[in-house]
């Protein structure tokens, strides 16, 4: 593989990783869910969701009063071949529901730090996550 | 040089400042190490290290009970020739000890805030870090 066709797949997993969070922070579920292979597994704490109907069906579940910014950095990933790689996505997450008739949450601890383990793939339409599996390390204390 | 060898260069560089964080925090302590040149300088609070060898001995002493995360971010590369090139990193440290029998910790407020100076070289197998010292200002 070239080098051009290495930081090809490089960006185009990059971005992906920055698609998933504004999709996610800004309720945009039709966007979120097609980042993902028709089978792709997304992992969370709270339960693994496979495919794209289980994954909309988490989101929308999601109580839309709630802001959030799923802070990516750190995105480190590894070129497997043409069409797989596979990635380390650092994440620093915040989330509160402001209160009524505010439009901020008035507190910037973090929810959680901890990272992604992900695995992408090229589809016919593009880059796609086959597996995105989130580890919390750190929580805030409650 | 062309806009296209800055870029790469820049590309290089940042991907060193990101592999220093998700190598040390995964204690992938050899790969650590190979980002280093032969002579490089490691200055961190621990102490002071030098070379690939002393870089890794120092990481593998460290207490396994803790983990961390080094966030790193606002990384500015500065190209300065074809063979070395000198960087900025944020770095906001999270560092604790989960509970026996347990994977998280509880509690993510930073440990400290701080930046990182880099140098970085051109070597026969590629860019390596040169130097890198952190200096804290929140902590």
């Amino acid at each position: 593989m070239t080098d051009d066709e290495h930081d090809r797949i490089e960006r185009a997993c990059l971005k992906i990783v920055v698609d998933c969070s504004h999709a996610a922070d800004s309720y945009r579920h039709d966007a979120f869910v097609n980042l993902f292979t028709k089978d792709g597994v997304l992992s969370l704490a709270r339960g693994e969701f496979r495919g794209h109907t289980a994954i909309a069906a988490m989101l929308d579940g999601r109580d839309r009063k709630q802001l959030s910014r799923h802070v990516v950095t750190n995105a480190r990933i590894t070129v497997q071949d043409s069409t797989h790689a596979t990635g380390i996505v650092y994440l620093t997450l915040y989330k509160g529901v402001p209160a009524a008739g505010d439009s901020v949450v008035y507190d910037t601890a973090p929810e959680s730090v901890g990272y992604y383990e992900d695995r992408y793939v090229k589809t016919a339409d593009g880059w796609r996550f086959a597996e995105r599996r989130s580890i919390p390390l750190f929580l805030r204390r409650r | 040089m062309t806009q296209d060898e800055r870029r790469a260069i820049e590309a290089d560089c940042t991907r060193l400042a990101i592999a220093y964080a998700v190598l040390v925090d995964a204690w992938r302590n050899d790969e650590f190490a190979a980002l280093f040149a032969d002579d490089a300088e490691l200055v961190v609070p621990r102490g002071t290290y030098r070379g690939p060898a002393a870089i890794k001995a120092a990481m593998e002493a460290r207490d396994r009970s803790f983990v961390s995360r080094h966030v790193i971010t606002t990384v500015l590369v500065t190209v300065e020739s074809p063979t070395t090139a000198s960087g900025v990193a944020y770095l906001t440290h999270y560092k604790g000890a989960p509970p026996a029998g347990k994977t998280v910790v509880q509690g993510a407020t930073p440990a400290a805030v701080g930046t990182y100076h880099d140098r970085y070289v051109k070597t026969a197998q590629g860019w390596r870090i040169a130097r890198r010292e952190i200096v804290w200002q929140f902590a």
